[in-house]
């Protein structure tokens, strides 16, 4: 292994390492723009630039590669006046826009003219005028006079999607991103370029102007798009998630999220039921109403072969042991499906078929059987007659809109239908019995994407209205039926279900 | 109850006449709102135990959440009558940390704005004192100079007492042009009013009476409270953070710290007389020596731009953006800072983690330590001298509370 000194520290790195990368590793943070650790390194935008002993001039430290010996002086006078002289230039031809710009508090340019440059203008002539509301794409806009021309999103079209849509197009201080004549920028993956941007040249429709990035509050979350699970930072704020942005995790997705997973962020919103109905009766207080619920269900699902238990793939691990706990032990189903959105279009690199987060975590908490027993056996098991009770989790019934009205039509005929759901859908409307359920974005959890990988998400604000986390609804039932689940708390669930991973 | 009257009688011993009176909060001589619990032999005062804690606001939590920056208006409301020595006071340790030299014209300035809000208080010291005691027309006389003071204040400021007129690095802005013509007229003023004041009170058989041999203590005990400023001059101890620290423009000025002989109200009062005699001529050579120049540093990472860079160019609006958004950016490390306010001591330790915000930031306000020695001055007198005495270590509520 090369071994090379930075600032006088010694460092070994494998051969192929980028001194900035070597000098992340003994802390030191070397400015860059253009530099991404997931795309090449042009070296164009210079602000990495160190000096090295034994050469005349300073070298990009994103580019160039530890040697054996090297020695290199990432704080020294003549890197700090390079600095500089580059943010001065780069600079020039920044318009004034910090106080409409959706980057504005997020950027790189702001954050590097403070550390290293920290001087007035001496520009005595006019800023170059370039397009300002440029739509390169259906999700994305491009501000030409802010861009630094990094070509960090052309990298991304070239390297990542291989779609290649992007180009820089003129010279000099006219240059400018454009797409390739007759293309847009839109392929699936498209938003990313907005993230990596390290100023506020690309902004995406959806965030555009809707909330200043330094009010919002940062959760660590998983996306609920598709089986993938992208680790994200769910942003929100004011009890209202204002976007999604990728969160770097290697096992997963890297740097980046699909465009469809990012803006699922708005379903959070859209068609949400918090209120407890009970019968006609929406008064009820939640100890009252588990009681009334345990005590009706007592009453009616008698025969537990004619009982059945719906549990939803977009819950999280916790709820869904929590509901077979309780289906199996308290209500005593002995029918057990499960449903989800129906399969979609799925690609090679993050896009799932499967548009459910946690399919894994229902077969891995009601047991392999259910895997194949869908919402299309239930509609089954309904036509045949077979079915007096039924409790069913979730808004998503994934079945064709005839079938669908079919299976609607005939659960609400049943003699008891109960629905935990944190959406309204038609079947929530027919159901004697709604108990409010609360988003991934208001519970702790973790879900278990389509590799088996085990995915923490955190509370991000409280539960909406009276909805509350799936596994506390579950141990009230459990409760209001006079029993106790064995694991009832956060804590005790999580214990039981991943005991044999901490015992790894 | 009936454990609150034993513990008392195990402090106070097997007296069986003694009354425990409570004085204040609420009370027009405990100003800043404090309590006593006094343990009265007749009109003698066996036991005194101060209670504070009425004003606290939490200032020291609160600056963890503002930035550097934000933090002064809440310092004006330290001691509130002479908010500008606390700004000036904050400002100077924030500057320690981050090791920067504020301008010569800055120095001066806040070494004439200083003395004013001194002034102020020491005038509101002694014409509140007088009051208390039954003289209403000094009082009348000393807040009249006082309002010319305040109207001072407006005029440079823009407030009379709410001034947040420091900066880290400077000052809000100079002095406005007409400031001198403004003190010349002003200064003559104060001088007849702190003559009026002398031939009212100085040699006043009934105010000497009251002062006199009331509330004193001695030059050992004062050191070992902690006591500072005009309390612990009074006992003839002449520390004062001015002479001994210089720090602003102090050790280009001359002036004489006045001290006391006995340690009593009567000391007190004249060692904040002189005091302020001694302020004029300090505003007096200061405006003199006063140079040209800028009042804050030339350090964008310090100082706010100009609002005509901030709109028109990007170096500007970033450096602006930054600053507000983020404050100013402290280098991690802690400090201790000290200065001459109106009472004595005022200390200033900080915490910084390197961000915008003190990550901890502790005052030490100089009548708490008054406050911690005041039952030694007040036990043994009579009720009548709790009035006086409280007055001399002019407590303010929002400084010892924070």
């Amino acid at each position: 292994m090369p071994t090379a000194q930075i600032n006088g520290k010694e460092v070994s790195v494998p051969p192929g390492t980028p001194i900035i990368r070597a000098a992340a590793l003994v802390g030191f943070n070397i400015p860059h723009f253009c530099y991404h650790p997931a795309l090449s390194a042009p070296a164009n935008c210079r602000m990495c630039l160190v000096e090295l002993e034994g050469r005349p001039k300073l070298e990009p430290a994103c580019y160039l590669k530890v040697e054996d010996g090297m020695k290199i002086q990432t704080e020294s006078a003549r890197v700090i006046a390079a600095r500089k002289a580059v943010l001065e230039f780069i600079l020039i031809n920044h318009p004034v826009d910090c106080p409409i710009c959706d980057q504005a508090g997020e950027c790189k340019l702001q954050d590097y003219y403070m550390a290293y440059d920290a001087q007035p203008s001496r520009l005595q002539t006019a800023k170059v005028a370039k397009a300002k509301v440029y739509p390169i794409g259906p999700e994305v806009v491009y501000d030409g006079e802010r861009c630094i021309l990094c070509t960090r999103c052309v990298r991304f079209c070239d390297q990542i999607t291989g779609t290649s849509e992007l180009t820089v197009v003129e010279r000099g201080d006219h240059s400018e991103i454009r797409t390739f004549p007759g293309r847009e920028l839109d392929n699936a993956y498209s938003m990313n370029v907005t993230d990596i941007c390290p100023v506020g040249a690309l902004t995406t429709r959806d965030f555009r102007f809707k909330c200043r990035v330094w009010l919002l509050t940062s959760t660590d979350s998983v996306c609920t798009g598709c089986a993938k699970g992208c680790s994200i930072h769910l942003e929100h704020f004011q009890g209202e998630v204002q976007r999604y942005r990728p969160r770097f995790n290697p096992e997963v997705n890297e740097y980046w999220m699909c465009d469809a997973g990012r803006l699922s962020y708005r379903e959070l919103h859209t068609n949400r039921l918090t209120t407890l109905r009970v019968g006609d009766d929406a008064t009820l207080s939640w100890p009252r109403a588990a009681r009334k619920v345990a005590t009706d269900l007592k009453a009616r699902a008698t025969d537990g072969s004619r009982t059945a238990f719906v549990a939803s793939a977009q819950a999280s691990t916790e709820t869904l042991f929590a509901a077979h706990a309780w289906a199996t032990q308290v209500l005593g189903a002995e029918q057990l499906y499960w449903a989800g959105r129906p399969d979609g279009g799925s690609d090679s690199f993050l896009v799932s078929a499967d548009k459910n987060p946690n399919r894994a975590g229902v077969v891995a908490t009601f047991g392999e059987a259910i895997a194949t027993r869908d919402v299309s056996q239930l509609l089954a098991a309904l036509e045949a007659g077979s079915i007096d009770t039924l409790v069913f989790m979730g808004s998503e019934l994934g079945l064709p809109a005839e079938q669908q009205a079919l299976l609607v039509e005939l659960a609400g005929n049943l003699r008891h239908l109960v629905v935990v759901t944190s959406h309204r859908s038609e079947l929530s409307d027919r159901a004697h019995v709604v108990l409010p359920l609360a988003t991934h974005a208001e519970d702790d959890g973790t879900f278990i994407n389509e590799d088996g990988i085990v995915q923490p998400f955190q509370c991000a604000y409280a539960p909406r209205g009276e909805s509350l986390p799936g596994w506390q609804i579950f141990a009230r039932l459990a409760r209001g039926a006079g029993s106790e689940l064995t694991a009832s708390t956060l804590d005790a669930i999580q214990s039981a279900l991943f005991a044999d991973s901490a015992a790894e | 109850m009936k454990d609150e009257a034993a513990l008392f009688q195990l402090e106070v011993g097997n007296q069986e006449d003694v009354m425990v009176l409570n004085m204040g909060p609420s009370h027009p001589a405990m100003h800043g709102t404090v309590r006593m619990v006094l343990t009265l032999d007749g009109e003698t005062v066996v036991k005194c135990d101060p209670e504070i804690g009425y004003l606290h606001r939490g200032f020291e939590k609160q600056c963890e959440n503002a930035t550097w920056t934000q933090a002064f208006p809440y310092t004006d409301r330290l001691n509130y009558v002479s908010p500008l020595l606390n700004n000036f006071g904050y400002a100077m340790a924030v500057e320690k940390l981050l090791g920067i030299e504020i301008t010569d014209r800055c120095k001066y300035v806040r070494t004439i704005m200083g003395e004013v809000s001194r002034l102020c208080d020491h005038l509101t010291c002694i014409g509140a004192g007088a009051l208390e005691l039954a003289a209403m027309s000094a009082f009348l006389y000393a807040i009249e100079a006082r309002d010319l003071l305040w109207d001072l204040h407006e005029e440079v400021t823009g407030a009379r007492l709410t001034v947040s007129y420091a900066r880290i690095g400077g000052l809000k802005h100079d002095l406005p042009d007409e400031f001198m013509a403004r003190w010349a007229a002003v200064e003559p003023r104060l001088d007849a009013t702190l003559s009026v004041l002398d031939r009212l009170m100085t040699k006043n058989r009934v105010f000497m009476d009251r002062m006199q041999g009331t509330g004193a203590i001695s030059g050992e005990d004062a050191i070992n409270f902690g006591f500072t400023g005009p309390v612990l001059r009074s006992t003839g101890v002449a520390y004062d953070v001015r002479k001994d620290h210089p720090y602003f423009a102090y050790d280009r000025v001359d002036f004489e710290v006045p001290v006391g002989t006995t340690g009593d109200n009567y000391d007190r009062y004249l060692v904040r007389f002189h005091e302020a005699l001694q302020s004029i001529r300090i505003i007096r050579q200061c405006l003199r020596d006063m140079p040209d120049g800028p009042v804050n540093v030339d350090d964008p990472r310090v100082t706010l731009p100009e609002k005509d860079s901030v709109y028109n160019s990007i170096e500007g609006m970033i450096n602006h953006f930054k600053h507000i958004f983020e404050g100013i950016q402290v280098p991690a490390g802690e400090v201790y800072s000290f200065t001459e306010a109106g009472n004595g001591e005022l200390g200033f330790y900080i915490v910084s983690n390197g961000t915008g915000r003190p990550w901890k930031l502790r005052v030490r306000p100089p009548c708490f330590y008054m406050m911690g020695g005041i039952d030694r001055m007040i036990e043994g007198s009579m009720l009548a001298d709790i009035i006086p005495t409280f007055d001399t270590i002019n407590m303010i509520g929002g400084e010892i509370d924070r």
